[in-house]
């Protein structure tokens, strides 16, 4: 019985799931097993699958590899992989015919950033005298007001997303509500910040630096930024612990009760750090709103490019990484400090931090290198 | 912790042990100090009191921002305070600003939150105030202007649908721009994130080389890099549009999926790595077999999500003249032809959400 089994080997690997059929395996020859013999039916299924071996097989009859365990593993079939490859490669040369570049232009490109470079190098390492002077001045200010424009952005947006946060959870919210708040949400963050800016801002309160313009930035900023902001709050409020949530309701709070007291300190952390990653996002977008008009390092930007003075334009561009470098790292950090809590006493005892929402230090918080636990056993022995 | 173990009777009953610390439960460092006798019952944990004198130097920092706000203010409101024998004046705005702050602090005080909490309130509000100022902030002027907005919202509800065809050559040179960026960009950031994150480059110095030059190229923002390049290679008034904004677009998208990547190469399960090095595999075939296929399924959606990055961006940057869509809208713009930019808005409005539907599907599919 077994030989014509093996005889009907080598093709029968091939059908996919034959092997993995757990029932395929009650061996008839294991004769210790008791209940492949005393269950007739069984064991006449098998010996028809072992008569039938040389015959064409009926369909519905499952056929076996001989010993499957001793086999090769046979390759997965590569045929998707090589297909979606192929068509990634046909849309790129597709593309790259559908765009219309101009490869000739490439070959002038390494002499012109040379050529370029060294004359914004000149610029940034020139002696400061009164007009350089001034050059780095004004680009520090229109930097300033760039992080400005972002920073009342990301306030605005803060405010309202907070509220729309909660009403786009769908632990927290009846189903319509969530729906037409989700809606609106995802119709946000489809406009882009300058159709904000070119349609109602920037008519509203006016361009330029001076004129009203940064606050228009700041305003379409603001309006784009609820949609993302929402979006991922209300992911961080969906994914809270509910434990603190039954026990408030246990104890008979009401909704605002609830949130207050069993959501908020749980997702505010991750809020705050949400805000502050939107506040860096911000910084680079509100460049595009002042290209536009809307102030602040995109207006100098546009202004310096048009009259194609180099040395300025280095001095721009140095202020701008400078300053962004800097305000990541602040934003890193405090969003550091936030998430992991800064002072998390080893105790547990009521801690200062505690207060403001801090959270406890968490699971992730453990195995962290760069907290070092000596110092803070030590300030907690000295009760600060 | 002080304030919970004085659990037994002969230590809860009596006053409290801090003036005399004879109890052996209480530590010598006990930090809640209550006065008056308490019973077990109602002793609950309370934060210690802060410093004051931290608290001193909070006041004092509101003082020097109040200071730098009257030196950077430019309007020239003045609170005149007549006190009989003097008149006391000072700026309107800075002065309000201060008031809040100092009572937020006392409130802090009040209750009790740490000095760094109180340091955060305190500076939150003096960068809010500050920010408030240099932009202007202000929303009475919303209907004195409203004219201004009325005429292209109306043209916004009655867009110039026949012209959505006609800009067809426009939308396919963005498309076109954005699917070139994202797949150069993906490779080249593939690379760069292999040699940024400690776990897969070869040595420190190179992990912490790449993340400056990378720090360095996110920190310019695209509309930067686009004018760049227009600046280096010309823009579409020399044909040469697209040619620029992919190049713009691929410096965007290289900071981005370095930066994202190597943050996932990071958090990589060390396992296969280690099984890797102990079978003798050197850098690039560990890389290879045991950092990619763990690495793939957030390089694929980091490449989809950077795509849809492209297509918004590839809009806006041609406004600075790299070609595309946007160089079409600012046209229309400048011609004041506010039915055609609605059209041209509401097209790109329809395609961004196509592109984010596209994504998330293939997400699905993929991962």
């Amino acid at each position: 019985m077994s030989n014509g089994r093996l005889n009907a080997g080598p093709g029968s690997t091939s059908r996919p799931g034959a092997d993995n059929d757990p029932d395929a395996h009650t061996d008839p020859d294991a004769h210790t097993d008791p209940d492949a013999h005393t269950d007739p039916s069984d064991h006449a299924a098998d010996a028809t699958a072992g008569d039938a071996a040389a015959q064409p097989r009926q369909p519905g009859q499952p056929r076996f590899a001989p010993d499957a365990l001793d086999r090769r593993p046979v390759r997965p079939s590569k045929l998707g992989y090589n297909i979606g490859m192929l068509t990634v490669g046909i849309i790129f040369i597709a593309a790259v015919y559908g765009a219309g570049m101009d490869f000739g232009a490439l070959l002038n490109l390494p002499a012109s950033i040379v050529q370029y470079g060294q004359l914004m190098a000149q610029g940034v390492f020139q002696v400061p005298d009164e007009t350089v002077a001034g050059y780095w001045a004004q680009s520090f200010d229109a930097m300033f007001e760039s992080v400005a424009i972002a920073w009342v952005g990301t306030m605005v947006g803060a405010l309202f997303s907070l509220p729309m946060g909660f009403l786009a959870a769908r632990n927290m919210s009846p189903l319509p509500v969530y729906i037409v708040v989700r809606f609106i949400l995802s119709v946000i963050r489809a406009v882009p910040e300058i159709i904000f800016a070119i349609a109602i801002m920037l008519p509203l309160f006016g361009f330029g630096s001076g004129g009203g313009g940064a606050l228009a930035g700041a305003m379409a900023l603001g309006v784009s930024s609820i949609g993302t902001l929402s979006k991922l709050i209300s992911e961080a409020i969906e994914a809270v612990d509910g434990g603190p949530l039954e026990s408030s309701r246990a104890s008979g709070s009401n909704q605002l009760q609830m949130i207050r007291w069993a959501v908020m300190p749980q997702v505010m952390p991750e809020v705050v750090a949400i805000w502050l990653y939107r506040f860096e996002v911000n910084i680079r977008a509100s460049a595009i709103l002042g290209v536009l008009g809307a102030g602040g390092i995109g207006s100098l930007l546009s202004v310096v490019f048009g009259a194609r003075e180099w040395d300025r334009i280095g001095i721009v561009l140095v202020v701008i990484i400078v300053v962004t470098m800097v305000v990541d790292q602040i934003s890193a950090f405090i969003r550091h400090r936030v998430i992991h809590g800064g002072g998390a006493r080893s105790d547990g005892g009521e801690t200062p931090e505690d207060d403001d929402g801090a959270p406890d230090p968490g699971p992730e918080h453990g195995p962290r290198v760069e907290d070092d636990p000596a110092p803070k056993e030590n300030r907690a022995a000295a009760g600060l | 912790m002080a304030s919970t173990s004085p659990a037994t009777p002969s230590s809860s009953a009596a006053p409290s042990s801090s003036e005399a610390p004879s109890s052996s439960e209480a530590p010598p460092a006990a930090r809640g100090r209550r006065p008056g006798p308490q019973t077990a019952q109602t002793i609950r944990p309370e934060p210690p009191r802060p410093r004051g004198l931290v608290y001193l130097e909070l006041v004092g920092l509101a003082v020097l921002a109040f200071i730098f706000f009257w030196v950077t203010q430019e309007s020239g409101d003045i609170l005149l305070i007549p006190l009989g024998f003097v008149t006391l004046w000072a700026p309107l705005n800075p002065l309000i600003g201060l008031l809040v702050m100092l009572v937020v602090l006392a409130l802090c005080f009040k209750a009790k939150v740490g000095t760094m909490a109180a340091f955060g309130t305190v500076a939150f509000i003096a960068m809010s105030y500050w920010a408030g100022a240099t932009v202007r902030f202000t929303l009475l002027e919303i209907p004195e202007r409203w004219s201004n907005v009325e005429p292209r919202l109306m043209a916004f509800l009655d867009p110039n649908w026949s012209y959505i065809w006609t800009v067809r050559d426009q939308w396919l040179i963005t498309i076109s721009m954005a699917v070139v960026a994202t797949l150069i960009g993906c490779a080249i950031g593939l690379v760069l994130a292999m040699y940024a994150s400690p776990v897969s480059s070869p040595n420190k110095g190179t992990s912490q080389a790449i993340k400056a030059v990378n720090s360095v190229i996110r920190s310019i923002p695209d509309v930067g890099w686009a004018l760049l390049f227009v600046a280096f290679i010309g823009g579409t008034a020399h044909g040469l549009g697209p040619m620029a904004g992919i190049l713009a677009l691929l410096m965007f998208n290289i900071g981005i999926v370095a930066k994202l990547l190597s943050e996932t190469i990071d958090a990589v399960n060390p396992g296969p790595v280690e099984a890797a090095d102990a079978s003798g595999a050197n850098l690039t075939q560990r890389n290879r077999l045991a950092i990619l296929p763990q690495v793939l399924p957030g390089f694929v959606s980091y490449g989809l999500y950077v795509f849809e990055l492209n297509i918004r961006a590839s809009a806006a940057l041609g406004i600075v003249g790299v070609g595309g869509i946007g160089s079409a809208m600012m046209l229309q713009l400048n011609r004041f032809q506010f039915e055609n930019v609605a059209a041209i808005l509401i097209a790109l409005i329809v395609v961004v959400l196509l592109v984010d539907l596209f994504s998330m599907y293939i997400r699905r599919k993929l991962l």
